[in-house]
Order: C-alpha cells, then sequence, then structure tokens
C-alpha cells in the first residue's frame, strides 16, 4: 500500500512538474523523466509519435510498460504543440483498447461475419482483382501513413496499371488542393504555425479552430494572455466556442462567403491601398475560361478592377448580411500595411461547390494587399486528418495524380514514373480513375447499368458515415449482389456492417509510421505495442496481395526485368520476402518505401530529408535541403527570398511553379453564385454538418473511449432560440429533420455551446447511429470534385420529448 | 484512475485573476500551482473517469478561463474499460 501512495505521489509531482514547464513562456525546455528513448524509474519506456487524430500534427510521447500504454506526455521538443495536448490527444493512449478490436480476417456468410485465415481473405481478393482488374478501386484516407498511400498507389498505377484509386480527403480538402494549384502552381501553404505566433489579425474563414484544432487556436489564446494585441475575427455562420474568443464575428449568410471576399477586394482597389508594388512585381490576374477550367485566361489589372467593382459593401450587405461597416473594417484591415494577417480555414471554405473558387479568392485578397510571405502574412488552409498532405497531397492518392505533384494524364510524368518503378513503358494508364464520389456512384449502380467499379477495397476510413447523400451513393450496395467491398479497419462500423469481407488492421503505434501534417511537416515513429491477434499493418495488407497476384502469373506485379513490384533487399543483397507477416519487420519497410517516395519529391521543390532524419527530429517541413556541412534544413516560408532556398537572389518573392511560367502568383475574379440547393417553403431551413470537440470524425476511435463518449454521447441538431420557440420545440426535445434525400429524428440542442445561426440547422457526423449524411447533398466542386457537406435545405418537425 | 497534468490559460480580461484561482481552488480532486502569470499549472487526480471529465468540463467553464490545454496523463487499467462497442 506504502508502494502505491508514493507511486501515485510521484506521479503527481511528475504531472506538475510537467504541466509547470509547459506553462512556463521557457517551456521548451526537456522535463520530466519522461525521455525518449529511455525506460523511467516506474519502468515505463518513452518514444516518440505524432498524435493519431486531426491534421494540426501534434507530437505525444508514449509510455509504454508491459507492452502496454500507460501514459501520453505531450512532447515539449515538438515545435508544434510546445509540450500541450488537447482532449483528444490525451486520451489517445486509450484507443488501440476497446474490447471489440478486428483481431481476425472475416468473411460474409449469409448475414454474418465467420472468420478465415489470411491466406484465404489474399486469394478472395488476388482472385477478384485478377478476374476484372479494370473494375477494381480503391477507397484510402488521409490516415494512410505516407508508406500507406505511397505502397497502394504504386499497387494500382504501377502494378495494375488502374487509376481508380482516390481518398477520403477528396471530402475534405481537395478544394485547399485546387486553389492553392490554381494560384500558385503548386500545392500546401507557404507559410506555417509561425504566423499564428506573429500576426496582428487573425481572420477564420468558417473555421472553429478552438474545437478542431485546439492547441493551435490556445497557441494564439495565449497570446493574448501575455498582453500582446491580437485581433481575432470570425466569418462564420454560427457561433461557437471559436467565437466566443472573438472581438468580431461576422454572421455570413451561407455560400456567400466569395462576396465577401470580392467585397475586400472592392475596397482595396476603391481606397488605394492595395501593394502595387507587390502586385506589379509578382501577381497576374485571372477570371474563368469558357469552358472553365483550373487555370482560367489572363484578364487586366482593369478588367479585374471592373469586377470587383460591383462588390460595394452595400451590395455585399445585401448578399450576405454581413453589415457594410463591417465590410469596410475588412477592407481597411487589409489595406494596412503596420499589421499582419493571417487567414485560416478549413471545411467552411473547402466543402463547398465553390470551394476552388473561395480558395482562390482568399489566396487573392492576401496578395492583392501584399499581406502574403512574412511572418504572421499569410493565407493558410488546416486539414483535418493526421496526413491529409502527407500521404493524400503528396503521395498523390488521387484518381488523377502520381507521387510529388505529377499526374497521370501527362506522358513525361508516366514516363518519368515508370522509370522510377522500373516498369516497362506504357505500364500506367494515361487516363485519370475515379474521384470518390463517381467511384461510389459506379459501385452502387447495377453492372448492368454502368456501374463499372465491381470491387472497393477500403483501408482506414469509414465511408459508410462519411459520403454524402448515403442512399445514392453507400446503401444501395447492400442490394447489388454481385458487387463486393472489402474493409480493412480496427474496429467494426458501418462500413464493416455491409462488407464481404474485413481485414484486422494494426493502428498508430502498433506499426511504424510517418505523417505529414498542415504545414509541410514530415513526422516519423516507430512501432511501440504490437497489434491484437492477427490485426497487421495496411501497406502489409497491399504488398500481401501483390505477392499473391505475383505468385498467380499477373504481369503488372512485376518490374520490366521480372521481379516482385515491392521488392526489398536486405543489406547482403538478398530479397526479404516482406509479403510474408513473419518477415515484414526484419527490415524497415517504411524505410524503403520512403526512400524510393523520397526521389519525387525534388520534382516540384517538396524535398524531403533521409527516413533516417526524420528519426532523430519531431519533423521537418518541407522542402528540406542539405546544407554544405551535410546537415538538412527545413523551410518555414515558401516562396520568399529570406527563407525559401529555391527563391533566387534578389527576386524578393518568387512563384516558382506558376502557371503563367512567370514566377507570379495569380489573383482571380470569381463571382459569387448561388448554390445548387436553397430553402425554399418546402424545406425552409440551412443544414451544415460538422464535428465536435469530443469526438473525432465518425467516432469510430472516440466512442469507444468512455470519458470522451460520456461527455458527447449522441448527434443532435442545434436549433436557434427563435426557431425553436416558433416551432414549439423545447430543449432536448426530439425533431424530425427532412432533407431531398433523406430524414433523421434526434434531439435538439438550444442554446449549446453553439449557437445556430436563425433559420440554419446545425448536426455533427461522429454519430454511426445518427447518420448526418443521409441528408446532405452529393453535388459537388467542379474543379476539385468535393461535396458540399456544409450547407442544403431542410426542414423540422417537432416529435416531442 | 488518471492522473494528469494540465495548463489553465486565463483570458486576458480576467480582470479577477485572485478570484478566479480561488474559485479552482474549492474544485474537488484539482491541484492548483499558482505561479503568478496567466498560464497556471494543475493537476488533477480524480478517483473515476466520469469525475475527470467533468472536472475538466466544469473548470473550462469557469468565468476567466480562456482555454485548458493537457500536458500529460498517467492511465491506469480501468480506464481502458471501454463502452460503446460492438461487434461486426
Amino acid at each position: 500500500m506504502m508502494r502505491d501512495i508514493s507511486r501515485r505521489d510521484f506521479i503527481k509531482a511528475s504531472a506538475m512538474a510537467a504541466a509547470a514547464a509547459a506553462a512556463s513562456p521557457f517551456g521548451l525546455t526537456e522535463r520530466s523523466s519522461a525521455q525518449i528513448g529511455s525506460v523511467d524509474k516506474d519502468g515505463i519506456r518513452w518514444d516518440k509519435a505524432p498524435c493519431r487524430f486531426c491534421g494540426t500534427g501534434c507530437h505525444v510521447k508514449v509510455g509504454v510498460r508491459g507492452g502496454r500504454i500507460v501514459a501520453i506526455a505531450g512532447d515539449e521538443r515538438a515545435a508544434v504543440n510546445r509540450g500541450l495536448l488537447c482532449v483528444k490527444g490525451y486520451h489517445v493512449g486509450l484507443i488501440p483498447y476497446g474490447p471489440d478490436r478486428i483481431t481476425r480476417p472475416l468473411l460474409r456468410q449469409g448475414d454474418t461475419h465467420v472468420p478465415i485465415s489470411w491466406d484465404k481473405a489474399l486469394s478472395i481478393i488476388a482472385q477478384r482483382i485478377q478476374a476484372k482488374p479494370a473494375n477494381f478501386a480503391i477507397y484510402g484516407s488521409g490516415q494512410w501513413t505516407i508508406p500507406e498511400g505511397y505502397a497502394a498507389q504504386k499497387f494500382m498505377k504501377g502494378g495494375l496499371g488502374n487509376n481508380h484509386i482516390d481518398p477520403n480527403a477528396r471530402l475534405c480538402m481537395a478544394s485547399a488542393v485546387t486553389g492553392f494549384l490554381a494560384t500558385y502552381g503548386v500545392d500546401e501553404p507557404a507559410g506555417c504555425y509561425q504566423d499564428l505566433d506573429h500576426c496582428d489579425v487573425l481572420i477564420m474563414w468558417g473555421n472553429n479552430p478552438a474545437e478542431m484544432h485546439p492547441v493551435l487556436f490556445s497557441r494564439v489564446i495565449d497570446r493574448r494572455t501575455r498582453g500582446e494585441k491580437v485581433r481575432l475575427i470570425d466569418i462564420g455562420t454560427r457561433r461557437t466556442r471559436t467565437t466566443a474568443q472573438c472581438q468580431h464575428f461576422l454572421n455570413f449568410k451561407p455560400h456567400t462567403d466569395l462576396a465577401i471576399a470580392n467585397g475586400i477586394a472592392n475596397l482595396l482597389i476603391a481606397n488605394d491601398t492595395y501593394d502595387r508594388d507587390f502586385v506589379s512585381r509578382h501577381c497576374n490576374f485571372r477570371a474563368d475560361s469558357d469552358p472553365p477550367d483550373l487555370f482560367g485566361k489572363a484578364i487586366s489589372f482593369d478588367a479585374y478592377k471592373a469586377y470587383v467593382k460591383t462588390y460595394t459593401p452595400e451590395y455585399v450587405e445585401r448578399i450576405s448580411g454581413v453589415s457594410a461597416r463591417d465590410i469596410r473594417m475588412l477592407g481597411e484591415l487589409f489595406g494596412r500595411r503596420d499589421l499582419k494577417i493571417t487567414s485560416l480555414w478549413c471545411m467552411g471554405m473547402n466543402q463547398h461547390t465553390r470551394g476552388t473558387a473561395i480558395n482562390t479568392l482568399v489566396h487573392g485578397i492576401h496578395l492583392l494587399s501584399g499581406h502574403f510571405g512574412k511572418p504572421g502574412d499569410a493565407p493558410t488552409s488546416l486539414t483535418g486528418q493526421p496526413s491529409a498532405c502527407g500521404t493524400v497531397r503528396e503521395v498523390g492518392t488521387l484518381a488523377h495524380a502520381l507521387p510529388g505533384g505529377r499526374l497521370v494524364a501527362k506522358e513525361a510524368h508516366r514516363k518519368q514514373t515508370e522509370q522510377l518503378w522500373k516498369l516497362p513503358p506504357g505500364r500506367i494508364n494515361p487516363k485519370p480513375g475515379y474521384h470518390t464520389v463517381m467511384m461510389w456512384e459506379r459501385f452502387c449502380t447495377p453492372t448492368d447499368k454502368g456501374g463499372d467499379i465491381d470491387t472497393i477495397w477500403v483501408q482506414v476510413t469509414n465511408p459508410g458515415q462519411t459520403l454524402p447523400n448515403l442512399a445514392k451513393l453507400f446503401r444501395p450496395k447492400n442490394n447489388l449482389k454481385d458487387k463486393f467491398l472489402i474493409v480493412s479497419d480496427v474496429y467494426p462500423t458501418v462500413t464493416t456492417e455491409m462488407a464481404d469481407l474485413i481485414l484486422p488492421s494494426a493502428m498508430w503505434v502498433e506499426k511504424n509510421g510517418i505523417f505529414g501534417n498542415s504545414e509541410r511537416r514530415t513526422q516519423q515513429w516507430f512501432r511501440q505495442i504490437m497489434p491484437p491477434g492477427e490485426a497487421r499493418d495496411d501497406a502489409w495488407q497491399v504488398v500481401a496481395v501483390a505477392r499473391r497476384l505475383y505468385d498467380l502469373g499477373f504481369a503488372g506485379m512485376k518490374r520490366a526485368d521480372g521481379s516482385f513490384l515491392f521488392e526489398i533487399k536486405d543489406e547482403q543483397g538478398r530479397e526479404v520476402p516482406i509479403w510474408n507477416w513473419n518477415s515484414y519487420y526484419r527490415v524497415n519497410v517504411d524505410r524503403h518505401l520512403f526512400e524510393e517516395y523520397r526521389l519525387f519529391t525534388r520534382m516540384k521543390h517538396k524535398n524531403l530529408a533521409p527516413y533516417d532524419e526524420y528519426v532523430k527530429t519531431r519533423g521537418m517541413r518541407w522542402p528540406v535541403v542539405q546544407q554544405p556541412d551535410g546537415s538538412w534544413r527545413e523551410t518555414r516560408f515558401r516562396f520568399s527570398e529570406f527563407d525559401d532556398p529555391f527563391v533566387e537572389k534578389g527576386a524578393r518573392f518568387q512563384f516558382y511553379h506558376s502557371t503563367t511560367k512567370d514566377n507570379r502568383a495569380q489573383i482571380w475574379f470569381r463571382p459569387y453564385e448561388p448554390p445548387p440547393e436553397s430553402p425554399d417553403t418546402m424545406f425552409p431551413f440551412w443544414l451544415c454538418t460538422g464535428r465536435v470537440l469530443e469526438h473525432w470524425h465518425t467516432g469510430s476511435m472516440t466512442m469507444r473511449v468512455p470519458q470522451l463518449k460520456r461527455a458527447m454521447p449522441e448527434a443532435y441538431v442545434e436549433v436557434h432560440p427563435q426557431d425553436a420557440a416558433d416551432l414549439g420545440i423545447g430543449n432536448g426535445e426530439r425533431v424530425r429533420i427532412e432533407t431531398r434525400r433523406g430524414k433523421l429524428d434526434l434531439r435538439a440542442w438550444i442554446d449549446g455551446r453553439a449557437n445556430a445561426s436563425r433559420g440554419s440547422l446545425f448536426i455533427p457526423f461522429f454519430d454511426e447511429r445518427l447518420l448526418a449524411n443521409l441528408l446532405t447533398l452529393d453535388a459537388f466542386d467542379p474543379f476539385s470534385k468535393q461535396p458540399d457537406f456544409k450547407k442544403c435545405a431542410a426542414r423540422v418537425k417537432r416529435l416531442g420529448a | 484512475m488518471p492522473i494528469c497534468g494540465i495548463v489553465i490559460t486565463l483570458t486576458d480580461d480576467a480582470n479577477d485573476r485572485s478570484s478566479v484561482l480561488d474559485q479552482m481552488r474549492t474544485l474537488p480532486y484539482l491541484t492548483v500551482n499558482d505561479t503568478g502569470g496567466t498560464r497556471i499549472p494543475a493537476v488533477i487526480d480524480a478517483p473515476s473517469c466520469q469525475e475527470d471529465r467533468d472536472l475538466f468540463d466544469r473548470i473550462a467553464a469557469l468565468s476567466g478561463v480562456a482555454t485548458l490545454d493537457l500536458v500529460c496523463v498517467h492511465y491506469e487499467v480501468e480506464d481502458s474499460v471501454v463502452e460503446g462497442s460492438r461487434q461486426p
């Protein structure tokens, strides 16, 4: 007993010391006994890993004793989170331990799933692919590690010659990608999280970082508590915990953010406060071509000026509901050179049928005003998944892409890829595959009616909950007996429920991994605990199927010299049979895949360092370039001469992947246009969907942590108090929400932690028992193909207590 | 039961700092270490997961508290008894 008490007191003292160090302005010093790579005196072995949840990329220290995670600590050496964690990060160490982990391959037999061997599972998959390789698709994830995504990408595009691979990130950040491409000719933010430490004004465009990226938000709040003046502006459609910390809340009507951005541009020109020097030296102007494409047509400054002139503050007020006074306030702020302005956005701007357009407009007002490329002056998109940037955007696990920003449609890019993968010429298919909505639509369409995807292999995601308009894009599969759904996952979900074959996966620190976060930071970790039962790495699953096909004589799994597509040799030059699970960890497969992938990253100046460099660090932001002394230097601010090694001396700024090939970025004009579905007399409310603090995405992990489940046990609908009063709805009463696609009964929450605007509703999507996506619209942005989960027309009916 | 280290950040307009700290000191299972700044290190040692979680909410709801960040947690075996799970 005494021993227990003293141990508890010791842990409490350590926890207080850690908290005190983190609270200190000098909190970046190493503290406590939790040293990476060491065993503390309590017998806990500590190692590093990025958090499993959002795209922030906080580093945690994982404490393992007896093969089990027993402690988690924020990593004080991690520049991202400086030792702090949010409530989800705090619980990340519990997520592997749900009692219903999937531990064996399971095959559907009638209405149930029965255990089968891995050998049989691999044969089933290989035989389906061999029979119809062109009708097979992989649906992946921004939660894939970089090596996992790279293996799947190579398997599909290099092995099957089939480009039907797309990720769930299509649903969350594809419009950010097209926004960056259309503006700079290359993807991902120019700035980094240090912008949050330097900005005088932080504008959140339809963004709620207080709940979705809390560690980043608290970084800004901390500055204010230390007496720094930071002006926070929330441009949103509902009041959230973020709003509560902001000096300004600009409540706009859904979809009208384009009018607001054009209104700012108009004021910058009308007031002659735009940055004439920056614009004349570094920017071009662009508008949509006919027919529209991602790169549009050139227009003159005068034409741009004439376009935006319509967007007077009063006109913008009429469209958006934001007062002309507040529009002028934004215009004046952007017109000031003495301030530094950072814009943040995430799903609000991306899940939008005009997502590419609003992304380009926000970049445009930063460029027009010169609020770009200096610490604190940045347009920055955030991501919701831990490796949406690393695995999807950089590895290119999209239906049209190849690793390193290459495109399947370009012959030169295919040739480069075929050479690096040692494939025979012509192996890679030039035709882009199906993007997410199209892939699932084809899968859910009968084969004799054009449904030419007959098998989908899902890894690390839960489309049965996250696809829009589930009644169209997921549920029909149940009645199509020739369609076959394979799901690799860690827990049962609504997707595994409909699966024909379920494969047990290893998760997070049960395997080696590498993620890439929202600020271009590549982060590595090693396996620290063993996966349960027969659960295995997703990358191994792909390699094992590839080998099964190779053994069956499938030509695509052979390189030009006849060797195996995923051949890995040991230090003695002998091939390691990594397709056998017992041999998989004889070599570091992640290291081999990463070093191969790294060769692609130099093509668009996204250079990565060798794998072993990431082992030593808490991540590095690309481009990472080797210095004369042999060290590797990361880049914080791209396109800026003071920090980006690829900017020529004297250029100050250089957009070296400019779409106009003149080192200039593009300032776009894109008009406000009405959304595809708006409230009307039948469906008089706007419906928005999204996330909550406690649960990560579909809740498949966080709903298995009791503290989180109790804190937020079920989905609800936010209703404005006046709307509730008009409809006679009391707090907590059951209501029916109906759209043209489906209906859902759930409880109303009035004046809760967030507040819907008048005429609007909000439903979170974490609850698998109350599927918000039975209601949502599958209309998508024409360029990014990203659906709009943030607005559709709905009606509400009171059901009673 | 878990023991966790936290940092409580006060709002910049928390004009009565000592009153906020006094309110914190009335909360059960919370040990506050006032170092004089606006970021307050503290430790939670609650007897159950539920009380641990409830305490987070009570701290976050206090007037004058801007954010609550977690620094470290030591789990105990019973924390991993997980609800809400199901079989496929």
